[in-house]
């Protein structure tokens, strides 16, 4: 009989290697959504034209948007699949109890933001220069590029990413629980849109409008924890039957 | 020491109760047989004391610990299945490379001479495996863990004969080096009988029997002659099935320990005394009536 | 009372059987070691305690002794104690079975004698 004392976060972190080989056709899947963003983005992301009979201007606004917002949808679908009963079973071979699944889950998420927001980042690069090569440069206007733009853009993106993965998380632990969050969680999530738009409004500011890095940042931070911690509350308790 | 306590265990999914009011005892480094019916509530049973589940009411201790959802049960126990389902980014070969970090006990020489012994091929992933290769290959990750308290939930589904024998020879060999409590369960005893301490007999939930193997085949006697003599003989005693052969000739199985102060009767009045198969025997015992499928076409 | 038991005799008591059968044979000799549990369990594929039980039978009769530390022995005199238990037991139940059929055949009592001298003369041929 083995005397070793099990500790959680050995185990924790046991799982999530085991994951980072395991799941690591999810990480597949993000290379394809981005490139498929990327190729949406190619046609201009806004466009402008206006003319006076004499003059006709068009104006096309290249920039990597779409692929941020892809790998933000990405994250939360993936975020939502990691608690799912599939995933679950994947997890029943192993030493685990509920907290270390979660955790190995989080870790597993944390990493895929980081390499999302890296990516989805460095995608917008690959998108200046295919616009720098595909078009006559004479028309092209090109915003100043700076290192450390694209730095903050990384950082700033793999926070987005982490919060929508703990929304994501925390969305499909609550469908766990019962199905028919599946079918009112979307509902209700839409319903605030529309019928409280101040609130969603809010929400949106208190994210978005953030000037401060450190607080954007303690905000994000924050939140995630809170939706990370009420996910592993909720999964604790249940049974999880194969 | 007893691996497994179980006392007054119940499990009902709303109002039906999948185990019943179930005690036993599992002592350390037993091989024991847990066998029922199609039903009989034993994968019920194995995933609570695995800690997948919790009993509705009722005490079950695994390694003196309630199991459910418990990092130190789990890192003493594995539950295999046919269900195990693992990532397509794996090969076989991975699996068993990422499966061997978590159990501390782990035997990769074992492991892997399993493995090439039933030649499957470490490329190939898990999910593209037929049944009887998948039930073989979890059976592998199960004896090489060498968990303190292996589960074997029908291990041997879809496999063949041949491969049947050979991973309960295994399992023995291994088990004979390395001691531990291990449960394997199913609906038939006859294949693994011999390689079992112990069997847990249950229906509908409820136990039948809890004995040592060697004490099943003892344990009930067949009685097959003149239909009033035989009546004469069982009678106010619990008989475990009957069945009539032809017009005045009956056949009544019943506990053997019944019988011991009639033996000289039974020796006398031109009986035949027969040994019941633990097989039959289990079929008795956790029929729904005594007479078994005859009744059904004997209505008329 | 017909016993109908020859394919239903425990394992432990075929084990304990044919443990007395490699005594009489000389494969294992007396004073030698004999078989563990656990090598018993491994060569018929059974639970090491249904093999602990067959070597208990032994035990109990005293043609294997317990040698503390070292494993079970057997007896000095084993082979001629298995040797007049066979003879006494089995011979006998068979002597009875055989007289029994033979009362039942009409075979009269000369007859059988000169049967069972037939066979006799007849394996030792061979």
């Amino acid at each position: 009989m083995s005397s070793k004392e099990v500790n959680l976060l050995s185990i924790s972190c046991k799982q999530y290697f085991y994951k980072l080989k395991a799941y690591s056709f999810l990480v597949h899947s993000l290379i394809i959504v981005q490139l498929i963003a990327l190729l949406f983005s190619m046609g201009g992301v806004f466009n402008m034209s206006s003319g006076n009979g004499e003059l006709s201007v068009s104006v096309k606004s290249y920039n990597s948007n779409i692929v941020i917002v892809f790998s933000l949808l990405w994250i939360m679908f993936i975020a939502v699949q990691l608690i799912s009963r599939p995933y679950k079973k994947m997890e029943f071979p192993l030493v685990t109890n509920r907290l270390s699944g979660n955790l190995s889950n989080i870790g597993f998420l944390v990493t895929g933001c980081l390499f999302g927001g890296i990516t989805s980042s460095l995608v917008g690069v690959l998108l200046r220069l295919i616009t720098y090569f595909m078009f006559d440069r004479s028309q092209v206007v090109f915003n100043r590029f700076f290192l450390s733009d694209l730095l903050l853009g990384i950082f700033v993106a793999i926070l987005y990413m982490l919060l929508f993965s703990a929304l994501g998380y925390f969305i499909g632990v609550l469908a766990q629980l019962n199905v028919s969050f599946v079918i009112i969680i979307p509902a209700v999530i839409l319903g605030v849109l529309r019928v409280y738009n101040d609130f969603s409004q809010s929400v949106f500011k208190f994210f978005a409008f953030e000037v401060s890095l450190i607080m954007f940042v303690l905000k994000v931070i924050i939140t995630s924890t809170i939706l990370f911690s009420f996910s592993i509350f909720l999964s604790n308790r249940k049974e999880v039957s194969k | 020491m007893s691996t497994i306590q179980a006392r007054d265990v119940t499990k009902s999914y709303g109002k039906i109760k999948a185990i019943d009011h179930l005690s036993f005892d599992i002592e350390e480094n037993k091989i024991t047989g847990l066998i029922g019916r199609n039903g009989a509530g034993k994968t019920t049973l194995l995933k609570m004391i695995a800690g997948y589940i919790r009993p509705t009411s009722g005490e079950l201790m695994v390694h003196s610990r309630n199991p459910f959802n418990s990092l130190e049960v789990s890192a003493k126990t594995i539950f295999i299945d046919d269900n195990m389902t693992f990532s397509n980014s794996l090969t076989l070969k991975d699996i068993l490379t990422e499966v061997s970090h978590f159990y501390t006990d782990w035997n990769s020489d074992l492991a892997s001479g399993l493995f090439d012994y039933f030649s499957l091929n470490p490329k190939q992933p898990h999910s593209n495996l037929s049944k009887g290769t998948k039930s073989t290959f979890n059976n592998i990750l199960g004896l090489a863990s060498r968990c303190p308290l292996t589960i074997f939930d029908e291990p041997t589904t879809g496999m063949d004969s041949a491969v049947r024998k050979d991973f309960y020879k295994a399992l023995l060999k291994d088990y004979i080096e390395y001691p531990r409590t291990i449960i394997l369960s199913s609906h038939l005893l006859n294949e693994l009988e011999e390689i079992l301490e112990d069997i847990l007999l249950i229906n509908q939930g409820t136990k039948r029997l809890h004995l040592p193997a060697i004490e099943l085949r003892e344990f009930a006697v067949g009685i097959r002659g003149n239909t009033q003599v035989v009546l004469n003989l069982v009678e106010g005693k619990e008989i475990l099935y009957r069945e009539e052969f032809s017009k005045g000739s009956l056949y009544v199985v019943l506990k053997k320990e019944l019988l011991r102060d009639q033996f000289e009767q039974v020796k006398q009045s031109n009986l035949e005394v027969v040994p019941v198969s633990t097989d039959d025997l289990c079929v008795y015992l956790t029929a729904k009536t005594n007479g078994g499928i005859e009744d059904v076409f004997k209505r008329s | 009372m017909i016993l109908n038991n020859k394919s239903m005799k425990p394992i432990y008591v075929q084990i304990a059987e044919w443990l007395e059968v490699e005594i009489l044979n000389d494969h294992i000799k007396e004073e030698e070691r004999i078989f563990s549990q656990y090598q018993l369990a491994d060569m018929f594929t059974i639970n090491p305690s249904t093999a602990a039980k067959g070597l208990n039978i032994l035990a109990d009769e005293n043609i294997v002794y317990k040698k503390r530390g070292l494993g079970m022995f057997v007896s000095p005199n084993a082979k001629h104690y298995i040797l007049s238990k066979r003879r006494n037991q089995i011979l006998g139940q068979m002597i009875e079975a055989l007289v029994m059929e033979a009362k039942r055949l009409d075979v009269r009592e000369s007859e059988l004698i000169r049967m069972i001298q037939q066979a006799r003369a007849e394996s030792e041929e061979k």
